[in-house]
């Protein structure tokens, strides 16, 4: 596991992270916008246990982000 | 390729928004330039093997080159192509080792495929992955993706 970018940012004069990674690929990064907000602001699960499922999947998969 | 009859959608229509957005960023994920679709292809059914989630190892386009398919069922890949043989790389770690993905194998998809592509290949591998998972946790995992004739 890297602890450094693995690959440049897209948008000039801006560091690589997730957004700016992603902008290589616009409509990519625009339908998993659409995606991700659906899951977040629509859905019939509690928005509690939501993060609560968020998180704990963020420390199973060693996700310090 | 997540057909109209695929039981996944039937599933995800009890949520028509999400359905929806989720057909759109696979579609998303599908089209991305400048991926070659074989290498797409052969990338979900490595994802699909290694998961032994059936519905996905036997949704196969008909141009995709049956020579492959052993090497994509056992991961045994070293007389695929270069390019190919990049892809599958990462494919194979996706699923259950991730964290085990060296700088060295993402630069060398970077090289092949250009940044822009190498973002679109690492979030092609983590969606069939979570296309896997989904299936298997919903217990489609057998159930033909598509309509015969479709």
């Amino acid at each position: 596991m890297s602890t450094e970018p693995r690959l440049p940012s897209a948008v000039p004069d801006m560091p690589a992270h997730f957004g700016s990674v992603m902008a290589h690929q616009p409509e990519i990064l625009g339908a998993f916008g659409m995606l991700y907000g659906e899951l977040w602001q629509r859905g019939v699960v509690p928005s509690t246990i939501r993060e609560m499922t968020r998180l704990r999947n963020a420390r199973v998969t060693d996700c310090g982000f | 390729m997540l057909a109209a009859s695929d039981p996944l959608f039937a599933l995800l229509a009890h949520r028509p928004a999400l359905a929806a957005r989720f057909r759109a960023f696979y579609d998303a994920v599908r089209a991305a330039a400048p991926l070659p679709a074989a290498v797409l292809t052969a990338c979900r059914l490595r994802i699909a093997a290694i998961h032994g989630c059936e519905a996905e190892w036997l949704d196969r386009p008909a141009d995709l080159d049956r020579a492959w398919l052993p090497a994509l069922e056992t991961g045994h890949i070293d007389e695929l192509p270069h390019e190919l043989r990049v892809a599958l790389v990462l494919a194979e770690r996706m699923p259950f080792g991730h964290h085990a993905i060296e700088d060295g194998e993402v630069a060398a998809a970077t090289a092949a495929f250009t940044p822009a592509g190498a973002v679109a290949l690492l979030t092609a591998l983590a969606f069939f992955d979570v296309v896997c998972r989904m299936r298997l946790t919903l217990g489609i995992d057998r159930e033909p993706v598509r309509a015969t004739g479709e």
